[in-house]
């Protein structure tokens, strides 16, 4: 049910189309063009060694065309990461920055790299997918973990996703998130969509401490120093976007007019009394109350039991009869079987489904 | 603030009335059957877990859509009720 309101919500939120971001072709990195951001700038005081390199861009100070930017990582410095602000001239607050990082700094086991190769979202679907290669360390006491999520400094961090490594090789994920808040010109740096390839060691504890989103990270909100983990020849990308044109949660507009001696105007008095007398207030409206008494009154309660013991089903959890089943028969037969029988049960279903459809008189 | 006092009023009435309602109990015959099902769920999930997953998705969407109709169908019934309504 859960992918099919996925599935038709995509459909149905289908309006203007507005992703950007960059692709890693082998060589370098290439802007996906959006048309309404045309010049990039290397611009960010923060990081003392930021700058641009790559192909026809040498100069930090000056404005290139987005359409024919890139970056190619032979020109990384080991060790120091990059700074690209793209920003459209007509809209200044509406920009993105592109953080690039790349170095050999240390060794995280033996075959511990990671990397971004593509960072791309759509406010249409609202989903990010993030693309890349990572390895599982040769340590088995460390492990590769990548986190999605929405950060902005109104609501905080939301839609927070962590995937871990377990096999070495190219990963592709998709993350939901929420939409973000039209900035004004006093936050233009409310939010950003954040991705960071995390290692760290059996104990959870990530490996250097200073950095909020160490290592790997790129965070430079957060970071401002290099990472010191970095594995020969990986480079990684996060993109931060911010203003983009999509519509902020609601929220209360009405603001009261000042009413006082030095500005009085009875009108807009009255005005303020009464929005101040009938206006709804959300945060006064005790919802909860009448959900807990539910959740524990017949014949609510029941399906609540029923939701709280389905959303508990973890793979991972110990069920009540425990067969153990050796991973080769698991990953040649059982998995195979029961992604195909799923498939089949899915044809089934909209075949059905379709065939009830039919019947339906509105 | 009156608008939120009245919301407030309706809610607490309605919570009221839910709150005269049997308690929930999982040693009840209800109660029992949803956690013995869930029992058999998880084991089945434990090996097959797209399966339990599309069964399970498919049977709440079953439900929710004929809920639905069946609402549906019962307000337009009652509506046609009304005079001036065919």
């Amino acid at each position: 049910m859960i992918t099919l309101l996925v599935l038709f919500g995509g459909f149905l939120g289908a309006k203007t189309s507005y992703a950007f971001g960059m692709t890693w072709n082998g060589t370098h990195f290439a802007s996906t063009t959006p048309t309404s951001v045309s010049f990039c700038v290397a611009d960010y005081p923060y990081i003392p060694s930021w700058g641009v390199y790559g192909t026809g861009y040498t100069n930090p100070t000056s404005t290139f065309d987005f359409a024919n930017w890139s970056i190619t990582a032979s020109a990384f410095t080991n060790g120091t990461y990059q700074v690209v602000d793209c920003y459209n001239p007509a809209t200044p607050t509406d920009y993105a920055i592109f953080t690039v990082n790349s170095g050999s700094i240390t060794t995280f086991g033996t075959n511990g790299g990671a990397y971004f190769t593509s960072f791309t979202y759509s406010t249409t679907t609202q989903y990010a997918r993030l693309q890349g290669f990572w390895a599982v360390p040769s340590d088995s006491n460390k492990f590769v973990s990548l986190i999605f999520y929405q950060n902005s400094t109104v609501f905080g961090k939301q839609d927070v996703e962590q995937v871990s490594a377990t096999t070495t090789g190219n990963f592709d994920f998709s993350f939901f998130f929420h939409g973000l808040p039209v900035a004004t010109s006093t936050q233009n740096k409310v939010f950003g969509l954040y991705s960071v390839i995390n290692l760290t060691d059996n104990t959870n504890v990530r490996i250097t401490g200073e950095c909020a989103s160490a290592p790997f990270s790129v965070t430079w909100e957060y970071c401002g120093q290099n990472s010191t983990l970095l594995v020969a020849t990986s480079t990684i990308v996060n993109a931060f976007n911010y203003n983009l044109p999509i519509s902020p949660p609601l929220k209360q507009t009405y603001s009261f007019e000042e009413c006082g001696l030095t500005h009085f105007d009875l009108g807009l008095c009255l005005a303020d009394v009464a929005v101040g007398l009938f206006q709804p207030l959300q945060g006064d409206i005790h919802w909860e109350n009448l959900r807990s008494v539910m959740e524990s009154k017949a014949p609510f309660g029941y399906f609540y039991m029923a939701k709280d013991s389905l959303g508990n089903l973890s793979a991972t959890s110990t069920p009540t009869t425990a067969i153990t089943i050796p991973s080769s028969i698991k990953n040649t037969i059982l998995i195979p079987l029961d992604t195909a029988i799923s498939g089949i049960l899915w044809f089934f279903f909209l075949f059905n489904f379709y065939k009830r459809l039919k019947f339906i008189t509105i | 603030m009156i608008i939120t006092g009245i919301e407030n009023f309706i809610l607490g009435i309605v919570a009221y009335l839910i709150s005269l309602l049997p308690e929930v109990s999982i040693t009840s015959p209800f109660g029992t059957a949803i956690v013995t099902a869930n029992g058999y769920i998880s084991t089945a999930y434990s090996f097959l877990p797209f399966i339990t997953l599309s069964l399970l998705a498919i049977i709440a969407f079953d439900v929710a859509f004929e809920f639905s109709y069946f609402v549906y169908k019962i307000i337009y019934w009652i509506i046609r009720r009304f005079p001036t309504q065919s």
